[in-house]
C-alpha cells in the first residue's frame, strides 16, 4: 500500500432497529434549528430583538399597573380602546412579527434554495428521505424558531399580565395566556411557512433572501395600500394578519394611525391560506427537484 | 448466491428522450464496475435502484423493489455521488452523523459509526473543522464516510477518484478495494475511467443507448486476441523468435525480453519449450495476450452502435 496502514476501529454490522420512516423528518427539524442556533446573525440576534420587545411590553404593563391600579375597564387610552394592559400586548406583536420577519430572512428564506445551490439535495434523496420528510423537517424547523420568536415572548408576556392583576381578576385574565399562545402559534407557522414556500422557487439563496423581502417590504406594502380602501384583502399582509387575531382574541381595538388590521376571519383565512400555501409550494418544487443530482446529472 | 440487483426489460422515457431501452442484467459481483459513454443510461439507472424516478419493467435491489420501497432500499444502499452534495457550516462529523440518523440509526449508533466511518476514510484528524474548508481529496472522503455510515449493504460510487490527485486516487481506490472485506458491503462503481475498472473490479456492466451490452466476469470481457501468447525470457529474444521461426511460428519481438507469439487458442505449449530448449533461452513468463480494457469496452459498445 502507498499510504499505510487503512484505518479501521472494528466493524461490525448494524443489527438493531432503525427509526420509522415516519419520524424521520424529526431529525431534520432538529438540524434546522441546530444550524440556526450557530451563528449569532441568523437567529440570536433576531431573538434579542424580540426579548427586547417582550421586555419592553412587560416594563410598559409595570408601568401601567403601578401608575393606575385599578385599570381594568374599558378606556379609550394612547389610541387603544379596551383595556389598556391588553392592548399593550397586541402592540407588542407587529414588533414580533418584525424580528419574525428578520428570522425568516436569515434562517428561512435560504434555506431551500441553499440546499439546492449546494447540492444537498442529492445528500437528503440519496437517503431514505422523502420529500415530504424534507418539507416537513424544514418546515418544523422554522416553525419551532419562530415560537420561540413569536409565541413565546408573546405568552410570556401575557403571563406577566395575568401575574400583575389584582388576586380576584387573575381567573378572569388567565384566558389572555392561550390567547397570546394562540396568536403566537399562528404567526409562527405564517412566519415560517412564506419564506420557506419562496425559498424553493429559486435555486440561490440569495435570490431567495431578496425574493422574500421584496414580498415582504413591496408587495405586503402594496396589499396593505389597497387594504386600506379594503380590509379584507389587508388580511393578506402578513403583519397585519398576525396583529389583527391578536387584537380581536385581547377584545381590543387600535387607533388606525397606530396599527391598522383586518377584519378577523379574514385574517385566520389569510393565515391558513399563506401558510397551506407556503408549504404545498415547497413540498411540489422539492418533489421534482428530489432526485435531481443524484446519479451525476 | 443470488443477485445483489436485477433488472428485467427496465425502461425510462423522459419526454421524447428514452434513457433506459429494456435493461436487463444482474449484478452480484463483489466490486463491479458500471461502464458507458456519455448518455449511455447510468445516472438514469442508478436513480432508478435508488427509487428515485419511476420506471416501466421490474428491478430488485437485495431483492426490494425500489418502485414501491424506494425508503427502505435506501436504508441498506448507500451512495457516494460524483458531484459535491455536503452541508455548508457543518464539520465532517456533524455531516456524517446526520446521514446515519436520517438513514435511521439512533443518535448514540450514528455518532460512534460516523466516528469510525471518518477515521476508516482518512480524516480522523480534520473532522471537527467545517467541510468548507476542505482539499477535494478531504472532500471526496467525507462524501465516502457519509455513504458508509449507514452500514450499507450495496455502495454505489459515481465517479469517486474524479479530480483527485495520483496520490489520493491510490489512496481512495485501495480503499474501495479494502470496503467489500472489512466493511462487507458490495460496491457498484460508475466511472469513466477503465484503468480504475480493470484494477479494482471483478465484474462489469457496461451500458450503451440505455441498455445492457454486457454483463460479468471482466475476464470474460477481455477476448484473447487473435490466439497471441506473451512469452517473456531472461534474455535471447531474438535467438527464440528464430527458433520459433523453424517451428512454423511466426513470433515477433516485442521488447528486448519478450515476445508475442500467434499460437492459436489451444495451444501446444510444448512447442515453445522445444524451441526456447534448442535457443538455450531462458523462459519466464507464458500467457495469453488479452485485449485492453479500452479495447474489449469499445468493442462491446461499437456492436450495436
Amino acid at each position: 500500500m502507498s499510504t499505510g496502514a487503512i484505518h479501521d476501529l472494528g466493524y461490525k454490522r448494524y443489527l438493531g432497529t432503525r427509526r420509522p420512516q415516519s419520524t424521520r423528518w424529526g431529525v431534520i427539524v432538529r438540524n434546522t434549528v441546530a444550524q440556526a442556533w450557530k451563528t449569532w446573525w441568523r437567529f440570536k440576534m433576531a431573538l434579542g430583538l424580540a426579548v427586547v420587545a417582550a421586555v419592553v411590553t412587560g416594563g410598559f404593563i409595570y408601568v401601567s399597573r403601578a401608575v393606575a391600579p385599578g385599570m381594568g375597564d374599558r378606556v379609550v387610552r394612547f389610541g387603544i380602546h379596551g383595556n389598556l394592559l391588553d392592548g399593550i400586548i397586541a402592540l407588542s406583536v407587529p414588533w414580533l412579527c418584525k424580528a419574525a420577519f428578520l428570522v425568516g430572512l436569515t434562517a428561512g428564506a435560504g434555506t431551500i434554495a441553499g440546499d439546492r445551490q449546494v447540492g444537498a439535495f442529492t445528500f437528503y434523496f440519496s437517503r431514505p428521505v422523502r420529500p415530504i420528510d424534507y418539507v416537513l423537517g424544514k418546515f418544523g424547523g422554522l416553525f419551532l424558531l419562530q415560537l420561540l420568536i413569536i409565541a413565546a415572548p408573546l405568552t410570556a408576556v401575557a403571563a406577566f399580565r395575568v401575574g400583575m392583576s389584582d388576586s380576584s381578576d387573575i381567573l378572569k385574565t388567565l384566558p389572555l395566556v392561550g390567547k397570546a399562545a394562540i396568536t403566537g402559534v399562528l404567526g409562527a407557522a405564517l412566519y415560517a411557512a412564506v419564506p420557506l414556500g419562496l425559498s424553493a422557487l429559486v435555486q440561490r439563496r440569495r435570490n431567495a433572501i431578496a425574493l422574500f423581502a421584496v414580498f415582504y417590504l413591496v408587495v405586503s406594502n402594496i396589499v396593505y395600500g389597497i387594504g386600506i380602501g379594503s380590509p379584507p384583502v389587508m388580511a393578506f399582509n402578513m403583519q397585519a394578519a398576525v396583529t389583527s387575531v391578536g387584537t380581536h382574541l385581547f377584545d381590543v381595538t387600535i387607533d388606525p394611525f397606530i396599527q391598522r388590521t383586518a377584519p378577523f376571519v379574514w385574517s385566520l383565512v389569510a393565515i391558513v391560506l399563506l401558510t397551506a400555501g407556503g408549504i404545498t409550494l415547497a413540498w411540489i418544487q422539492v418533489r421534482d427537484q428530489a432526485g435531481h443530482g443524484v446519479g451525476g446529472s | 448466491m443470488s443477485a445483489l440487483i436485477e433488472l428485467r426489460d427496465v425502461h425510462k422515457r423522459f419526454g421524447a428522450v428514452h434513457a433506459l431501452r429494456g435493461a436487463t442484467g444482474a449484478i452480484s459481483g463483489r466490486i463491479t464496475g458500471l461502464l458507458g459513454p456519455n448518455g449511455a443510461g447510468k445516472s438514469t439507472l442508478i436513480k432508478a435502484l435508488l427509487g428515485l424516478v419511476e420506471f416501466e419493467g421490474e428491478g430488485t435491489v437485495l431483492g426490494m423493489s425500489p418502485k414501491t420501497d424506494g425508503p427502505a432500499v435506501r436504508d441498506r444502499v448507500g451512495y457516494m455521488p460524483e458531484n459535491e452534495a455536503y452541508l455548508p457550516g457543518m464539520s465532517a462529523v456533524e455531516m456524517c452523523v446526520y446521514a446515519g440518523e436520517l438513514s435511521g440509526l439512533p443518535r448514540q449508533e450514528a455518532m460512534q459509526r460516523a466516528h469510525a466511518a471518518l477515521y476508516y476514510a482518512g480524516l480522523e484528524e480534520k473532522r471537527y473543522q467545517p467541510i468548507d474548508g476542505y482539499s477535494t481529496g478531504q472532500k471526496q472522503r467525507v462524501k465516502l464516510a457519509a455513504a458508509l455510515v449507514h452500514d450499507p449493504e450495496v455502495l454505489f460510487l459515481d465517479e469517486p477518484t474524479n479530480g483527485l490527485d495520483p496520490r489520493s486516487r491510490e489512496e481512495m481506490l485501495e480503499l474501495i478495494v479494502d470496503m467489500p472485506e472489512k466493511r462487507g458491503c458490495s460496491i457498484v462503481l460508475s466511472t469513466h475511467l477503465l484503468p480504475d475498472v480493470d484494477r479494482v473490479c471483478d465484474q462489469v456492466v457496461i451500458m450503451h443507448q440505455g441498455r445492457i451490452r454486457f454483463s460479468g466476469d471482466i475476464a470474460k470481457l477481455r477476448q484473447s486476441v487473435g490466439g497471441t501468447y506473451r512469452i517473456e525470457v531472461k534474455d535471447g529474444v531474438d535467438r527464440l523468435v528464430t527458433s520459433l521461426g523453424a517451428a512454423g511460428i511466426a513470433a515477433k519481438a516485442v521488447s528486448p525480453i519478450a515476445l508475442a507469439a500467434p499460437l492459436g487458442d489451444a495451444p501446444d505449449a510444448s512447442i515453445v519449450f522445444r524451441a526456447a530448449k534448442d535457443a538455450s533461452v531462458q523462459v519466464r513468463g507464458f500467457e495469453l495476450e488479452k485485449e485492453s480494457m479500452e479495447a474489449a469496452f469499445l468493442r462491446v459498445i461499437g456492436d450495436e452502435a
